[in-house]
């Protein structure tokens, strides 16, 4: 729960930063509201449209609306008595013997349990591959688009030079001059 | 009362992955393999090469200016090169039919063709513009690399078959073109095309992939095979609502991406914006893909979903409508199946549109992203059709399409010398072409030969084209759309030959001289000029390439035999 806590407000601190950070002035946006009204409220109304005609037509069970829940329910109850009766019928010992060594196996306990990622790689290592390689050079066109989008190519750069930092000598770092001070 | 399950009865869970999950299949796909590690490999390539180059001028000369290596070249020679051996290992490809990697990709005759073509006109696409990105000075290599992917991408999504595959291998076609069409960051309108197109682009991204959704909550499944079998089933009474509506989204998320009309309004600024290599690349290339896969998903996915007689009667409530539209449009429309509707309706409109919008145009461009739009309309002529006819029709104008827009692109694309406005030295206005004539006589004369058969005058190429296209539509009895293709293309007829007596008869308006003509943009030049003007000797030619198709024509025939419907 608390990691859920936790997860949501940084998530809204996340959106906030994001609403800060665009430079959207209000005046715009009063201005525009009511522009695409009309045409989005028709299109929106002509989806909802479609949505109900679907729901009206294959949203429904595919057992014919004839037989209902109820029928079908009292169908099973009249087989399982019939079932009680044919048992109850049978010579004295034999139904309770049959019910005392009936076995149960726990199917349950013999499925291996797998967590949702684990069961998530085993396909998408193995069957679906192509998939996740796909989705990997997506995000590697994503990297490229940003880098060349947005990395600027100044001519003056201040590289860090790694090896010069790496072989000055510490005691060669402070040095102290003979003679006058130099200022330059 | 629970009893342990014996011991030595527990059957073995664990999977033994070293079976022979995938053995063949990295063979069927070799040459898209040898693509994307091309590109991986180049890129690495690309990033060393400029680091290693930075390190050496630091440690040269550490007070100097660095300049970032001019990289571009070599990098779009290799990848040219890599084009190539793409070619090479697709033709000498050891599996030809295949259904590989769980179901999710599949190689046939009609795939290969289309892979064919679009690796050929990204291989042009990037020889043309080979003198354009260095005077242009784009110099960034990813520019390159990010058309390889875009066309390994592409290569990938014609092979999809499956909803998650197309739509993973479209999404990755549209990363790419989304950053391609921004690439020039220092123009405005670079940046605009890249932001219109990238907010468009993954709006209709967004209705594909819920179209995909509706059509996997209502028949649970994503697989196009699959889908066949499915919607075959449809009788009298059975009936598939959702799913219709799921195809109407992917069918719009898939219109988006092609500019046909009702979708079209960014086209002509994404193509006006982007550079112009950029340009040729995008009104070619993933049309080739789209409609390649338009064939796969409507010819035989979505070809018996819901016919006419289950969809009016479904519908109850909207019949009223939907025969008043029938009526609207023509008569023959009564007959058709619901995805031929859609495309009927988008091929007319895309026609008509594409034919007025370029009247008023004065820049070459948007001029051109009209004349693709109008062409996008006749390929869906051929899709319309629902027969191999049609479909034989659709990949001959691919072909000739193809060569026409290399053609021209590597006409504009030819340097041009500019006395005033130095930072535009290429041809951008109309207008520059009235200088054409007195500068550079064969490329006036390739230009114009070009712009009648893109209108379609009788003895060039693009006349075959609509010939079969239009032939193809009048023995499906689709007249309307037969005859308002023949008209749209006498309008068009007024703005490419506009152009004509632009480049020849007009006084000269800007002051520009024609350079020299790069020597490969002149050999491009000349063999598709020559494909052009003597396509009639053999028109059968092409028809004969695309036969082809034939594995998709027994397809058809066994599915017409089956459900026989349209004879």
């Amino acid at each position: 729960m608390i990691f859920l806590v936790v997860y949501i407000g940084a998530i809204a601190v996340l959106f906030l930063f994001v609403v800060m950070m665009l430079n959207i002035k209000l005046a715009e946006i009063n201005e525009k509201k009511y522009r695409y009204l009309p045409i989005g409220g028709l299109l929106g109304i002509l989806f909802l449209f479609e949505i109900f005609c679907i729901i009206d037509n294959d949203l429904i069970a595919l057992i014919d609306s004839g037989v209902s829940i109820a029928n079908s329910t009292q169908l099973v109850e009249a087989n399982s008595s019939q079932l009680n009766s044919d048992l109850l019928t049978l010579d004295g010992g034999i139904a309770p013997i049959f019910y005392k060594n009936l076995l149960f196996t726990e199917w349950s306990e013999l499925a291996e349990n797998l967590t949702n990622i684990q069961s998530i790689g085993q396909c998408i290592y193995t069957y679906y591959s192509y998939f996740f390689i796909c989705a990997s050079f997506i995000l590697l066109v994503a990297m490229i688009g940003a880098i060349v989008l947005t990395h600027h190519q100044s001519v003056y750069v201040q590289t860090q030079k790694e090896l010069f930092q790496n072989t000055r000598e510490f005691s060669k770092t402070i040095q102290k001059h003979k003679g006058r001070p130099v200022f330059t | 009362m629970v009893q342990p399950f014996p011991d030595d009865f527990k059957p073995v869970l664990e999977t033994d992955f070293q079976i022979f999950l995938f053995e063949n299949h990295f063979k069927t796909v070799f040459p898209e393999i040898f693509c994307l590690f091309a590109s991986v490999l180049l890129l690495i390539y690309g990033v060393l090469y400029a680091r290693i180059h930075q390190a050496n001028a630091d440690t040269l000369r550490r007070k100097m200016k660095i300049f970032p290596p001019i990289m571009v070249n070599h990098v779009s020679l290799l990848v040219i090169l890599a084009f190539l051996l793409t070619l090479i290992l697709m033709f000498n490809n050891p599996i030809m039919h295949a259904t590989i990697f769980y179901n999710t990709l599949v190689c046939d005759d009609l795939i290969f063709f289309c892979k064919i073509l679009i690796i050929c006109s990204a291989l042009l696409s990037v020889c043309i513009s080979l003198d354009y990105v260095r005077k242009q000075a784009l110099n960034a290599f990813e520019y390159i690399i990010l058309l390889l992917l875009a066309t390994c991408s592409m290569l990938f999504l014609i092979s999809s078959a499956d909803m998650i595959s197309m739509y993973l291998a479209i999404e990755l076609q549209s990363l790419c073109f989304y950053v391609l069409a921004a690439f020039k960051r220092n123009s405005e309108f670079s940046t605009e095309a890249g932001l219109k197109y990238f907010v468009l682009g993954a709006f209709s991204s967004g209705v594909l992939l819920f179209g995909c959704s509706l059509i996997y909550g209502f028949t649970g499944i994503t697989n196009f095979s699959e889908l066949t079998k499915i919607f075959s089933c449809t009788g009298e009474n059975q009936h598939f609502t959702g799913a219709l509506i799921g195809m109407i989204f992917v069918a719009v998320g898939f219109l988006f991406k092609i500019t046909a009309v009702p979708f079209h309004t960014w086209a002509p600024d994404v193509y006006e914006g982007s550079p112009t290599s950029v340009t040729a690349f995008f009104a070619i290339t993933p049309k080739i893909a789209i409609l390649g896969l338009f064939v796969r998903l409507f010819e035989s996915s979505f070809y018996d979903l819901n016919t006419e007689a289950a969809f009016s009667l479904q519908l109850g409530t909207t019949q009223g409508v939907s025969t008043t539209f029938n009526k609207l449009l023509s008569m023959e429309f009564t007959s058709t199946l619901p995805w031929q509707k859609i495309f009927l309706f988008c091929s007319i409109a895309s026609m008509i549109v594409g034919a007025l919008g370029a009247m008023n145009q004065k820049k070459i461009k948007r001029l051109l992203a009209y004349s693709s739009i109008g062409h996008v309309g006749y390929f869906l002529i051929g899709l319309c059709c629902g027969t191999v006819e049609g479909i034989q029709a659709l990949l001959i104008n691919l072909i000739i399409y193809l060569v026409m827009t290399i053609n021209i692109f590597a006409i504009i694309l030819s340097p041009v010398r500019r006395d005033f406005v130095h930072s535009v030295q290429r041809i951008k206005y109309i207008s520059d072409l009235s200088v054409l004539f007195k500068t550079n006589p064969i490329l006036a004369i390739t230009l114009a030969v070009n712009f009648f058969s893109m209108a379609g005058l009788p003895p060039l190429a693009g006349f075959w084209g609509k010939y079969y296209l239009l032939f193809s539509a009048f023995s499906c009895e689709l007249y309307l759309v037969a005859i308002v293709g023949g008209l749209a293309t006498v309008l068009s007829c007024v703005y490419y030959i506009r152009l004509v007596h632009i480049s020849y008869f007009e006084k000269i308006q800007n002051r520009l001289i024609f350079e020299r003509v790069p020597k490969i943009n002149g050999w491009i030049l000349a063999i598709t000029f020559f494909f052009i003007l003597f396509l009639f000797v053999s028109p059968g030619a092409t028809r004969r390439s695309t036969s082809i198709t034939r594995s998709l024509l027994q397809r058809i025939e066994i599915r017409d035999h089956i459900t026989d419907r349209h004879a």
